[in-house]
């Protein structure tokens, strides 16, 4: 079942997405996160209770996966340093021991669940590749703060 | 007599090369024509590229400067190790694309009774000096990594933005592009700019 909706309703999803939700969260990688949770993992739809109740669920959705990949392109594009600080102040933002968030990370790799459906490959790589040199850069000024 | 067997030798050595490429260029197995009427070739056109700031980033200097700074000499080999292999990656993609671009060229040339001889030189030309640019700079990436490049990089984009415009002048439309509206993209892949 196909459900329409237009660009207009899109867009304000969009919208209140940002204001409402995004806003809130300070880090570009908690926000990428945080979409990337918004989605089944499953079927790969986008859900938002929220959202769907102001807008269509079919606009909502657009709009999560819209943002979505806005936020993993603008982040797997960022400069190295910001993405280690980024990763760092998220790690830290766990509440969980830094080492063993790290361990888990180089090991399980969960960021590539973060990487929205329909994102060019040549970028999914770089981001694969700079997440793995982020986290050994973090890794060593944590345990140099130790 | 003895001193013109230099360039003899180095005139037959660009002679083979420009054979063997051209070759390389050319589908052993099948019909270039037959392809290209099943649109395989084609479709062949509408390879995926590097965006822009992917290229940018990738060759530019910025990431290597921050790393330059970190302690441990193993951070800046893991950087190396993974940025080389992506940087690689660039390069075989641009070659095959432009690979791909005068497979397409030979197939539609074939068709043409109008050839236009000078046309054909240029494209056969561009199309060696990209290759041989393409093989300077995965030697680079090689020996140093993909650090500092965009200049390099950026005139190899040049190159192949040229070398694509020449073969879009060269094919009539409605061959090169069948019933699609969308436009092949350029062998250089990323359009790079970043110097």
């Amino acid at each position: 079942m196909s459900v329409r909706f237009s660009g207009t309703d899109v867009e304000a999803a969009r919208e209140d997405l940002n204001t409402r939700s995004l806003a809130k969260i300070g880090l570009e990688f908690a926000r990428l996160i945080y979409l990337a949770s918004t989605r089944d993992y499953n079927t790969g739809r986008y859900y938002h209770d929220g959202l769907a109740l102001h807008f269509s669920e079919a606009a909502a959705a657009q709009a999560l996966w819209d943002a979505h990949r806005e936020v993993f392109t603008d982040l797997a594009l960022s400069p190295l340093e910001d993405l280690v600080n980024q990763l760092q102040a998220y790690i830290r933002s766990v509440g969980a021991e830094s080492s063993e968030v790290i361990r888990a990370w180089e090991k399980l790799e969960p960021y590539r669940i973060a990487i929205p459906i329909g994102s060019d490959p040549h970028t999914i790589s770089f981001f694969l590749a700079n997440v793995k040199i982020a986290l050994a850069i973090v890794d060593f000024r944590e345990q140099a703060t130790r | 007599m003895t001193g013109a067997w230099p360039f003899l030798a180095l005139g037959l050595l660009l002679l083979v090369l420009v054979i063997v490429l051209l070759q390389r260029a050319t589908p052993s197995e099948h019909d270039p024509a037959e392809l290209f009427e099943e649109g395989e070739t084609q479709a062949a056109l509408y390879a995926e590229s590097f965006p822009q700031r992917l290229v940018d980033r990738l060759f530019g200097s910025e990431d290597w400067e921050f790393i330059a700074k970190q302690e441990p000499a193993r951070l800046k080999r893991l950087f190396l190790q993974q940025r080389t292999a992506l940087a690689l990656s660039w390069v075989r993609d641009a070659r095959t694309n432009a690979t791909k671009l005068i497979r397409v060229h030979s197939a539609v040339a074939r068709k043409n009774s109008r050839l236009e001889p000078l046309v054909e030189l240029r494209v056969i030309a561009d199309y060696l000096v990209f290759q041989i640019l393409c093989q300077l700079i995965a030697s680079v990436i090689w020996l140093r990594g993909p650090v500092a490049m965009g200049r390099l990089v950026g005139y190899a984009d040049d190159l192949s933005e040229r070398l694509y415009k020449v073969n879009s002048r060269a094919f009539p439309a409605e061959l090169a592009y069948g019933h699609s509206n969308r436009q092949p993209a350029p062998p250089g892949a990323g359009r790079a700019r970043g110097r």
